[in-house]
């Protein structure tokens, strides 16, 4: 099972990093072929005119990709900020169980997120709804790594709660804390 | 109704932050709440569509790719270069090298029209660099959280563009109105950190060894990695070939080409500058598309818009309603980042401004530097997660070293009320009236 | 019965006319109902942003909404009919137009839990250019602002390069250079001070998008018959008036951009020849893409 779970963390990180180097790549070429036409115009010729249909969009839909697909490798790194104050004065016993309560509340709230999220795709789906841009693309595709980003996230912080149940040291480490101070 | 709304929201914020909750997960857990106690929205359709609508955003995907950039820039030997070309030229000036994060900061605020993004990424050049060399942390931190807040004055600017399109003003002219307090803000920033170092000896270590002019100059080529690739970027934009938004892609291009030049390019640095980024970009993504439901929850509640239209009517006039506003903008400020103010205000705002006899353009400069503030003050503020983020260390350190860069902030907005030309001069002298 | 309030979500500024009209129709509503039915109106997407307003109308989150009807043309090449050029030829026949696609254009909302109230159409569509437009020759090569498959095709037909610039960043991309052609109405030339980057406005009168404004109609069957019959007589008033609005501010606004130094030009008969040969080979595409519906359409209005 905790291989498992770290490859599905491990792979949905590497998607997340793959859709920021995907925003890059269209990015560049998008700039490249405006370049393209500028030498073309001062060389006197026409413009070729190329362009990444939709490429505004599409940088969007991959955006939300990434962040999503991100959030549990973010928070196996320890990398999601809070405030540890109050946790650093506490008595290890209470700490520990506001670990818990806040670990375990997260993964409800979050899993409330994965499920209302996972209806607004299925309602794109049902209702047919489309991109805006030159493309058209149904709009429940790019919804899909949002809800599959969630619900890792919602075993990511189901995990953590049970990390501290059993009183062992979160992913992040134990050496820097809360993953804060 | 209004007060019980700001009472429970600012409660349970404090309150589940301080238990020790993520801070994306307070945000949503509170706008959750105030969504279902306070107004009969159906909450989670508007948790999804504010987390899907916030985060699938062209403008927003500046903020990893600067990201990104600047981690690939710490893992090179091009931000030590930085410092040490400039170290020679600004050993005798107070403050040292402090005021590379100020003006790094102006300057890559003429690049990217976000706070964050710009925090991030000077922020990851400029700190391990000023910490290795011995400066003070809080001095460190407040300069970084405070001209961060620079990226969105100085054009190109998100927040303008806002206000621009909901006030129906010229964003050009907005554009060009940011850059004399853009400016004005440096030298503020600037001038304190030389009178703190003047009378605190122990923020800045001692002077470097004083070297011979002809040694700093060769000492100064270091710096022309790091200006080549400012000026590409920057030059992108004003050549026309690049969007602000694309701008942050040329940006990397330009980081891997000369890092691989100068030979600090492998594959481990190129993976893990990426990986660091991803999981930055993450943490902020969240706390977005969490403060976007938090938004849309207070505009079904109507806190803001109350807010403002119970100022309207007091029947201030001008200098007594900007006081008023400024008080408003600061509250807001803490739960809310300023875009979001912008947005959920500006419509209410506009015609008691407008009645008040008070430039519409000149207003739009007065709110960005008002709601600026909003980046660097407690619980909610992005300057304030992004170097959390990146140094591990506790937001409400970070925020009190953000301080007196708010109170500065406020001496700005009394110049500007005081001399409202700093404003409006520049972009009627381009443009005409 | 209770009284009934309902938020209104507009991605406009208050400033714009078809937000005013939206006003006076809240308020026309309100007036009706002696007060027990209110509609506050959020306008410059301050409570739901423009790309989720349709969603957030067939989920419930707000009863009520206004969009660009055009946004939908992904969904059905129904929607994309009023955004092809010299379709219609101005007010008149854009009204016949909506008048012979708003059964279908009804029908298809209705499987999304959507009855229609009304639309508005904007101002007719110009060219803002810093080069004189005489012929659609002049088009050629000029980077032309593009944003969805209609202007797309019809910058490929004019041999102009189409470039996708977001709104917010037109001016920049004029003053660099990264755009050099826009095609929008008089009214949205003003709202965002094309004179600060622009220098002319050719007048084409090509094409008439509209506003539509829509209620959530399970929500709308939950109402009294009386706040009922107070909403469509509001709606049909706000129709007949926005249709007004929007032919005044057509001409208002040529005139305030040509107060501001703009030269504010009639479209040459060689520009319009030519401009139609183009729309006349998009609307024989949109006839094979939208079929025997989009045949009817056009019969009904005598094309
Ligand atoms: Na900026
Ligand atoms: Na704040």
């Amino acid at each position: 099972m905790r291989r498992f779970l770290d490859a599905v963390y491990r792979m949905a990180e590497f998607l997340a990093a793959l859709q920021v180097v995907a925003i890059l790549v269209i990015m560049l070429l998008q700039v490249g072929f405006g370049l393209v036409d500028r030498f073309a115009q001062t060389l006197g010729k026409s413009a070729p005119g190329l362009s990444v249909p939709a490429y505004a969009e599409f940088c969007g839909f991959l955006l939300a990709g990434s962040i999503f697909l991100g959030i549990a490798g973010a928070l196996r790194a320890g990398a999601h900020v809070r405030v540890t104050l109050v946790l650093g004065v506490m008595p290890s016993p209470l700490a520990r169980a506001m670990q818990i309560t806040t670990s375990a509340s997260a993964c409800i709230l979050i899993g409330y997120f994965t499920i209302c999220a996972a209806e607004m795709g299925l309602q794109s789906w049902q209702f047919g709804d489309r991109s805006l841009g030159t493309v058209s693309v149904p709009m429940w595709i790019p919804q899909v790594p949002m809800v599959l980003g969630l619900a890792i996230m919602t075993a990511a912080l189901a995990d953590l709660t049970l990390t501290f149940l059993r009183n062992a040291a979160p992913p992040w480490g134990e050496t820097d804390g809360y993953g804060g101070e | 109704m209004d007060a019980i709304v700001a009472i429970v929201t600012l409660g349970a914020l404090v309150g589940l932050l301080a238990m020790g909750l993520w801070v994306s997960l307070a945000l949503l857990a509170v706008a959750a709440l105030s969504v279902t106690l306070f107004t009969h929205v159906p909450m989670g359709q508007l948790m999804a569509s504010a987390g899907w609508s916030s985060t699938a955003s062209y403008p927003l995907t500046a903020l990893p790719l600067f990201i990104w950039m600047g981690e690939i820039l710490t893992r090179s030997r091009l931000s030590a270069y930085l410092f040490d070309g400039l170290a020679p030229w600004m050993r005798r000036l107070p403050g040292g090298l402090v005021h590379v994060n100020i003006i790094g900061c102006g300057v890559f605020a003429a690049v990217s029209g976000s706070s964050a993004a710009t925090c991030a990424t000077v922020g990851r050049m400029s700190v391990p660099e000023l910490k290795r060399r011995g400066y003070d942390e809080s001095l460190i931190f407040g300069t970084l959280a405070g001209s961060a807040t620079l990226g969105l004055l100085i054009p190109p600017s998100i927040i303008l563009i806002v206000y621009g399109v909901s006030a129906e003003q010229s964003i050009a002219r907005l554009f060009i109105a940011g850059v004399v307090p853009g400016l004005m803000l440096i030298a503020l920033f600037m001038g304190y950190v030389m009178i703190r170092a003047t009378f605190s000896q122990n923020l800045v270590p001692a002077p470097e060894p004083a070297i011979p002019f002809a040694q700093k100059l060769v000492l100064s080529r270091r710096l022309i990695p790091v200006v080549m690739l400012i000026v590409g970027v920057i030059g992108s934009i004003y050549a026309g070939l690049a969007s602000p938004t694309d701008a942050a892609a040329v940006g990397i291009l330009l980081s891997l080409i000369v890092v691989g030049l100068s030979g600090d390019l492998s594959w481990a640095t190129f993976r893990d500058g990426l990986y660091g980024a991803v999981r930055t970009n993450c943490m902020i993504g969240l706390i977005v598309a969490a403060a976007s439901f938090l938004t849309a929850a207070m505009g079904f509640i109507g806190l803001p818009a109350n807010l403002a239209s119970w100022i309207g009517q007091m029947g201030l006039n001008a200098p007594a309603l900007i006081a008023a506003l400024t008080l408003v903008f600061i509250f807001l400020g803490c739960i809310l980042d300023g875009v979001s103010i912008v947005i959920l205000t500006t419509a209410i705002i506009l015609p008691m401004v407008q009645a008040a006899g008070i430039d519409p353009l000149w207003f739009g400069i007065y709110l960005v530097v008002t709601v600026e503030m909003s980046q660097i003050t407690p619980p909610v503020g992005f300057n304030l997660f992004v170097i959390q983020g990146m140094t591990g260390a506790n937001i409400l350190r970070i925020a009190r070293a953000a301080f007196p860069f708010f109170l500065l902030m406020l001496v700005a907005i009394f110049l500007l009320v005081v001399f409202p030309g700093l404003a409006t001069w520049l972009p009627g002298a381009m443009l005409g009236s | 019965a209770t009284a009934q309030s309902w938020d209104m979500a507009t991605p406009y500024p208050e400033a714009n006319f078809h937000e005013q009209n939206i006003l006076q129709f809240a308020k026309d509503v309100e007036q009706a109902t002696d007060g027990k039915f209110t509609i506050s109106v959020h306008t410059g997407n301050s409570l739901i942003p423009h790309p989720e307003i349709k969603n957030a109308v067939r989920n419930g989150t707000v009863p009520i909404g206004e969009f660009l009807l055009g946004r939908l043309a992904n969904e059905s090449p129904i929607y994309e009919l009023d955004l092809l050029p010299f379709v219609v030829d101005g007010y008149a026949e854009a009204k016949q137009m909506w008048e012979a696609s708003r059964p279908v254009i009804e029908e298809k909302l209705a499987q999304q839990n959507l009855k229609v109230l009304f639309a508005v159409p904007w101002p007719t569509n110009g060219l803002y250019s810093n080069t004189p437009l005489d012929t659609v020759e002049n088009l050629r090569g000029l980077k032309l602002r593009t944003y969805n498959a209609t202007t797309d095709r019809l910058a490929q037909l004019t041999g102009a390069v189409p470039t996708q610039v977001e709104v917010p960043d037109i001016p920049q991309a004029f003053a660099t250079g990264r755009v050099d052609a826009l095609i929008t109405s008089a009214s949205t030339g003003v709202s965002i001070s094309a004179w600060d980057f622009v220098k002319r406005y050719t007048k084409v009168n090509s094409f008439l998008g509209k506003n539509i404004v829509v209620v959530n109609a399970r929500m709308f069957d939950a109402l009294t018959k009386e706040e009922q019959d107070a909403l469509m007589q509001a709606a049909a008033q706000a129709e007949q008036r926005g249709w007004q609005l929007s032919e005044q501010n057509n001409a208002e606004a040529a005139k305030t951009l040509a107060d501001h130094q703009m030269t504010v030009a009639e479209a040459s008969p060689e520009l319009v020849e030519g401009l139609k040969k183009v729309g006349a080979e998009m609307l024989a595409e949109w006839k094979q893409r939208a079929g025997s519906e989009g045949e009817d359409i056009l019969k009904a209005m005598g094309k």
